[in-house]
């Protein structure tokens, strides 16, 4: 009899920021403390895409110059380099290219703007941040 | 309160920053006219023309025309209309900037944002409203088309290079 072991590692929510357990393996997980369907891997958005609710991810999350999104976007790192309507909020890092445009509240631990960005909305950017709880759309 | 009026012939005029002047230097490489300078404390407002730079705290109203740079050290509380500011320090209040706003990476802004161009450096502290404006006339907006015909719906967690 052949037994497989399923490997378990801690990840934290990129919406709560509370730890759970996932399979190593799996593509999506539940977070166990806010209920969000978290993405495991990276989103590259290079076309025009309308969420209904909200795209998360414990990845990287990168909007092309040629992708128009309509959503709420949570993840670890956010680089907007297209256009985005809806709240953003990085863990870490949220990077607004040049030719972007972004209209929405923006949270995340550090921010970097180039010149030419066009950006309508609230701006929360600093060390004591945390990502938006819940994000309404 | 008071008003005052600086020009480059103002007595407060010290310009030492001869060695930063390439770190601050707006693209046209104007001179820093004026330097109120750490251990000045100014309140009232204050109208210039040309470029001045913040070291110290000042509490009131800003306008103008030039350049208004704010040092690390500096802390101030104010409503400020500039054509080009450069912040390095802390602010406090709401800032309408005509041309160019750069927060530095030592930068921390609490107040409402009205700017023509924006610069963010990793590091920087904002806590506000924000708004760019597209050639300082008109207020941008995003279009995002939400018609069937031209976009895409797609389930949350979609990922389109997996």
């Amino acid at each position: 009899m052949v037994t497989t072991q399923v490997q378990i590692e801690t990840i934290e929510c990129p919406r709560c920021q509370g730890r759970f357990p996932r399979p190593r393996q799996a593509a999506t997980a539940t977070c166990s403390h806010c209920g969000a369907s978290v993405t495991l891997t990276d989103e590259i958005m290079d076309q025009t895409l309308v969420f209904a609710g909200e795209v998360l991810t414990r990845g990287k999350i990168v909007v092309a110059p040629a992708g128009k999104v309509k959503a709420n976007l949570s993840a670890t790192e956010i680089q907007i380099l297209g256009t985005v309507e809806g709240n953003v909020s990085a863990v870490e890092k949220l990077i607004i290219g040049a030719a972007a445009t972004l209209r929405g509240v923006c949270r995340a631990r550090k921010l970097a703007v180039a010149e030419g960005a066009k950006i309508a909305g609230r701006l929360e950017i600093g060390e004591s941040e945390k990502p938006i709880a819940k994000s309404p759309h | 309160m008071f008003n005052k009026k600086i020009d480059s012939d103002s007595p407060v005029s010290t310009s030492p920053f001869e060695a930063e002047r390439s770190d601050y230097a707006p693209s046209n490489d104007r001179e820093i006219a004026t330097n109120l300078s750490k251990d000045t404390h100014f309140k009232g407002s204050l109208t210039f023309d040309r470029t001045l730079k913040i070291e110290g705290s000042f509490e009131g109203d800003i306008t103008t025309s030039g350049t208004l740079l704010i040092g690390k050290e500096a802390e101030v509380k104010a409503q400020i209309h500039a054509k080009t500011l450069i912040l390095e320090g802390t602010i406090i209040g709401n800032v309408t900037v005509e041309e160019r706003l750069h927060l530095k990476s030592s930068a921390k802004l609490i107040g409402d944002i009205k700017t023509g161009k924006l610069v963010i450096e990793e590091g920087a502290t904002v806590s506000g409203q924000c708004q760019t404006e597209s050639s300082g006339k008109k207020s941008e907006t995003t279009t995002v088309s939400t018609t069937e015909e031209s976009a895409y719906r797609v389930p949350v967690g979609f990922n389109s290079h997996s």
